[in-house]
């Protein structure tokens, strides 16, 4: 082992003298190809300097596709302008906007609370504010902090602390907890099991093609048993926060879904999870096409009975 | 999904099963030292084209006996993440090529894992490779074999067979090229690499550069 130290030694100090002085070989050509070795050694030595002193990163960010909006542009062709009212909200003193939908139906008590996904703005979503309005339902949809018109950038705590600012704007357009129906896709079932885990008890709570943990979405991308905290700092916990949960439950997850595996993901929530609950597994959906695959009007009537009936 | 998809190609290609290429193929001299480099990984789509995602090792090997050779590696890429990422091991000839035969080299390797900063938690990942090699005129090589990498937690085998060729670019630098099916008894169906990388939705194909440059 002497030795490995004291060629490794011996081969640094060559390598400065090669920079230092040309003629030290005294055979041009193999001076060349030690000068072309040399080069690459140390290129190689600054990038391991460079990658250990850029700083460190973490796939958090990776997680977010919060594209920027100076205004929205929501299509009319199934809810009239008159009937949704753009919102303005705080939440962690940054202002986040959102879009309250009055039911068609003036009589109508429910609201749905949608939580939407990490692609884009709710601009991007605006057609499962359709899908909702379709049922009769009150809906309210959000941006979190970074994402379309809202201010700030996206953190767990911050899609959070969010969610909590989009309850308080519900509550206070006098809707009770007993007529509250919390929705989550993908990423927005964080803020919804957190909201019923940790803020108030509503009538139902419903995920689409959530996650189980950042541990569960590291442990699909790596194969092997790495805790997320090797790559990420969020948990998004759902799978323990579940246990919380009292409301009545429905998962909604795609088979083929290739990026939140249904095995690792909503299969473990759902074990989690108090009743009562229900489970619906769809066959062919994939990630974001669990309304098309099980065919709309299936869809519109479970997730209508399942709001008003918590069955 | 476009972020979401690199967000797990990002976590695939950080802690990819074997991430390195295979170093030593055969024990080198005795008393020598050089210097390695593997720098590769799992193929994947990342912006609508198609390229190994790079994972960089560095380290050195060293042959302690003529039919001994012992290395280590630190995995430069995990480090941007503040993760402690280490392999060390060593490598021994079974048996030298003879006629037909090619030579039969034994690698064993601990992987070693650690997030200091964040979660504090440590993992461990023997591995067992066995490469057949050919030389081919003075000093290239071609070789293939398998890696079998164990997983303690969930009592899990990871095999991922191998072929690659190494050449001489200069007197003291070799150069490697590898292709590797990496964890091929695992079912990556519904994972990030079906209809990427994977073969039959198992595993995936990776594809690694290694740089070995003799000190002495």
């Amino acid at each position: 082992m002497k030795n490995l130290i004291k060629n490794i030694r011996t081969f640094l100090k060559n390598q400065k003298r090669c920079h230092s002085d040309p003629d030290l070989s005294g055979e041009e050509s193999r001076f060349y190809i030690q000068k072309k070795e040399t080069r690459f050694l140390a290129t190689l030595e600054m990038t391991i300097v460079i990658f250990l002193f850029s700083g460190c990163f973490d796939l958090d960010s990776s997680l977010f596709n919060n594209d920027k909006l100076t205004s929205y542009n929501l299509s009319t062709s199934v809810i009239p302008e008159s009937l949704r009212t753009q919102v303005v909200l705080l939440s962690d003193g940054k202002k986040i906007y959102g879009y309250f939908v009055q039911s068609s139906n003036t009589n109508e008590k429910n609201i749905i609370l949608y939580n939407h996904g990490n692609r884009d703005h709710l601009q991007f979503y605006w057609d499962r504010v359709e899908l909702f309005y379709k049922m009769g339902f009150n809906v309210f949809i959000y941006d979190y902090q970074g994402y379309g018109m809202s201010e700030g950038e996206p953190t767990e705590a911050g899609i959070y602390s969010d969610a909590t600012a989009a309850y308080e704007y519900v509550k206070s357009r006098g809707f009770g907890n007993n007529s509250i129906a919390v929705y989550g896709f993908s990423l927005g079932g964080a803020p919804a099991v957190y909201l019923a885990a940790n803020v108030f008890s509503p009538k139902v709570l419903i995920t689409e093609s959530a996650f189980a943990s950042s541990s569960a979405l590291v442990q699909s991308g790596t194969l092997l048993d790495i805790p997320n905290t090797y790559v990420m700092k969020g948990e998004y916990n759902n799978a323990e926060r579940i246990k919380q949960v009292t409301a009545p439950y429905l998962l909604l997850h795609g088979v083929d879904d290739k990026f939140v595996d249904l095995e690792k993901n909503g299969r473990v929530i759902f074990r989690n999870a108090n009743d009562p609950k229900k489970l619906i597994t769809v066959s062919g959906a994939g990630h974001s096409d669990l309304p098309e695959k099980m065919g709309e009007l299936n869809y519109l009537s479970t997730v209508k009975n399942f709001v008003l009936t918590g069955q | 999904m476009k972020y979401f998809f690199q967000f797990l190609i990002l976590l695939f290609s950080l802690f990819s099963i074997h991430c390195g290429i295979t170093q030593p193929v055969r024990p080198t001299e005795e008393g020598t030292t050089e210097v390695i480099a593997s720098l590769g990984g799992p193929i994947a789509p990342v912006g609508g084209i198609v390229f190994p995602i790079p994972y960089l090792n560095v380290g050195a090997m060293y042959g302690y006996k003529p039919n001994l050779t012992v290395y280590g590696n630190a995995h430069i890429t995990a480090l941007l993440f503040k993760d402690v990422g280490l392999d060390g091991g060593f490598s021994t000839r079974v048996l030298p090529e003879k006629s037909v035969r090619p030579e039969i080299t034994l690698n064993g390797r601990f992987y070693f894992f650690w997030d200091a900063f964040r979660g504090n938690t440590t993992r461990l990942y023997p591995t067992g490779t066995l490469t057949a090699s050919y030389l081919v005129g003075e000093r290239s090589l071609i070789y293939f074999g398998a890696d079998n990498l164990y997983q303690f937690t969930t009592s899990d085998l990871f095999v991922s067979p191998f072929v690659g060729y190494g050449f001489p670019i200069s007197d003291g630098m070799m150069m490697q090229v590898e292709s590797k099916w990496m964890a091929m008894n695992h079912d990556t169906r519904h994972g990030v690499f079906e209809g990427a990388a994977s073969v039959g939705g198992k595993g995936n194909v990776g594809l690694f550069f290694g740089i070995q440059y003799s000190v002495k």
